[in-house]
């Protein structure tokens, strides 16, 4: 019950408390005199009550209102303390301070969790060194038999991948971490325009044909690096999945940019596709984490992603949202 | 030419001495930055491979007071760091190349062998083997006297392979060395197979046919004796 409501009950009460002490006033003699004094202390206190209870059950309310909406406003990647305000009922004192703690909880394992995810992948690459360094001194030494040789290869090309994967994993808990600062107004054509001269030996190795639709300029404020990490992890994944003497078509419109090249319907549900280590199966090598690096850096700045398969077609639709600045 | 080499990591450091002595290099160290500094002091170098995080310092000072003390010696940082921020940091400093570990020593090989090759007034810029000779100012090549038309990739691969002549070369390393960070493996290869399949029809065509070998499933290596 809100205020206003309180406010009509309170008048209604008080009027025909009036009335009856009128009517009592004016009309002694009536058969209901003796019926309106008996009532009228019970209907008082009953009027009286009911009000009392609204008035606290609202002010209950309100200040359960204000601890979901504190907790609304929680982020776990704002180093910003919760404070709740202080309540009049010890009760709900009790149970904010139980959230605050349960929060610094969860909040030191979160930190711990990355720290470690950091910590670990930092120090994997100096074994890895070690590992591709002496696998490239045995691939030359003399004497090697085919398989020997065979063996070597595999053992450096699977280091790689992991040092690959471990690049990956770092770069993720970077942007995790918001740990890019070269933030400026980018001009997203100019970096699909450099990103796809990075991927131009692929794409003529295909003879997949390149169709750009620019219908204006898209200007769009974020870090550079991620940036064209975005990019580069998305043309990757045109070329990847694409078909021999296929095509990518690039169209930006409004804020909106748009991939499109012709493939084969993925047998990875689309809603897991943005999820770490979710893969096409036949496609050999590919980490399975470049569209979960796209979904964070889209998530860091409010770009929806969207991916559906229509028409033979995968296509990725980015919306950027409106920038702030101008 | 005389090389340090600065790292904590002994296995590591090994790995690279052997390597390089190979190459035939001199070839001095040092694991921690004070022995660094000493050695940076008391000697000259023609090249310093310097790894970031050392004992008793960070690796940036000795970039800072080596690139002061003696300008032409060539510098090469190798870090497990591999931000923009910490590479653009090292090159500012004086560093004249950023290798982000775990590297190929192939690829240390070539960057070395490519920055001595700046730095140093060497009247001839060629590499040749044999009857090729490659041109690395002009970026030509010429085989028994023909100067043989390559791509831009085609040739760095080349130029990549002769500088590890005689050593397997991975796909792997080749695809680091000709992109970077941003190469799809599976993808790569493919390329690397294509250029390296139309590089040996030219050279075969002008009868060089034995340089390039294929190390099946691994990679290549380039033949000179």
């Amino acid at each position: 019950m809100n205020k206003v409501n309180i406010r009509y009950a309170q008048v209604a009460a008080f009027a025909v408390l009036i009335i009856l002490i009128c009517a009592w006033v004016f009309f002694p003699n009536r058969f209901s005199e003796s019926f309106i004094i008996g009532l009228l202390p019970l209907i008082t206190l009953g009027i009286g009550f009911r009000f009392i209870t609204n008035r606290r059950i609202s002010v209950l309310r309100n200040q359960l209102h204000q601890i979901i909406g504190t907790l609304e406003e929680f982020d776990m990647d704002e180093p910003r303390k919760v404070v709740f305000e202080k309540s009049t009922y010890p009760l709900f004192n009790e149970l904010n301070e139980n959230i605050l703690e349960l929060i610094d909880r969860i909040r030191s394992h979160y930190q711990a969790n990355r720290q470690f995810t950091q910590n670990a992948s930092h120090e994997l690459q100096t074994p890895l060194a070690i590992i591709k360094g002496h696998a490239e001194m045995l691939l030359n030494s003399p004497n090697l038999k085919e398989k020997e040789v065979q063996s070597l290869g595999v053992i450096l090309q699977n280091t790689t991948r992991l040092a690959r994967l471990n690049h990956a994993l770092i770069l993720l808990s970077k942007i995790e971490n918001k740990r890019y600062s070269d933030v400026e107004r980018v001009d997203i054509t100019v970096i699909i325009e450099e990103m796809l001269l990075n991927f131009k030996d692929l794409v003529q190795l295909q003879d997949i044909t390149i169709e750009k639709n620019y219908s204006n300029p898209l200007i769009f404020e974020m870090s550079i690096t991620l940036a064209e990490i975005l990019f580069a992890n998305l043309f990757q994944n045109a070329i990847r999945h694409n078909l021999e003497e296929g095509f990518i078509k690039i169209k930006i419109e409004s804020r909106t940019v748009t991939i499109a090249n012709p493939g084969e319907e993925l047998n990875v549900p689309t809603d897991s596709l943005f999820k770490r280590f979710k893969r096409q199966s036949d496609v050999e090598e590919s980490l399975g984490l470049g569209l979960s690096i796209v979904r964070r850096i889209c998530d860091l700045y409010e770009i929806e992603v969207k991916y559906v398969h229509q028409a033979g077609l995968h296509r990725l639709v980015l919306q950027f949202p409106k920038d702030g600045d101008y | 030419m005389k090389i340090l080499i600065v790292e904590d990591e002994q296995e590591l450091l090994d790995l690279m001495l052997r390597y390089m002595k190979r190459e035939g290099y001199v070839c001095e160290h040092a694991t921690v930055f004070k022995e660094g500094y000493k050695k940076i002091n008391n000697h000259e170098y023609d090249c310093a491979v310097i790894d970031l995080n050392l004992p008793g310092g960070d690796g940036l000072k000795l970039v800072e007071i080596l690139r002061k003390e003696i300008p032409k010696t060539a510098i090469i940082i190798i870090s497990a760091r591999n931000t923009l921020d910490d590479r653009i940091q090292g090159l500012n400093i004086g560093a004249d190349d950023y290798l982000t570990k775990p590297f190929n020593l192939s690829e240390l090989n070539a960057r070395i062998k490519a920055i001595l090759r700046r730095k140093t007034d060497q009247k001839s810029n060629e590499l040749v083997f044999g009857n090729i000779r490659i041109d690395l100012d002009e970026r030509s090549v010429v085989a028994n006297g023909t100067t043989l038309k390559l791509t831009k990739k085609e040739f760095d691969i080349l130029v990549y392979l002769a500088r590890n002549k005689n050593r397997v070369v991975t796909k792997d390393s080749i695809a680091e060395y000709l992109w970077g960070d941003y190469m799809d493996d599976a993808l790569s290869y493919d390329f690397i197979y294509a250029h390296v399949k139309n590089l040996r029809k030219k050279l075969v065509r002008n009868d060089c046919g034995d340089y390039l070998k294929t190390v099946y499933g691994v990679g290549y290596k380039f033949i000179s004796n």
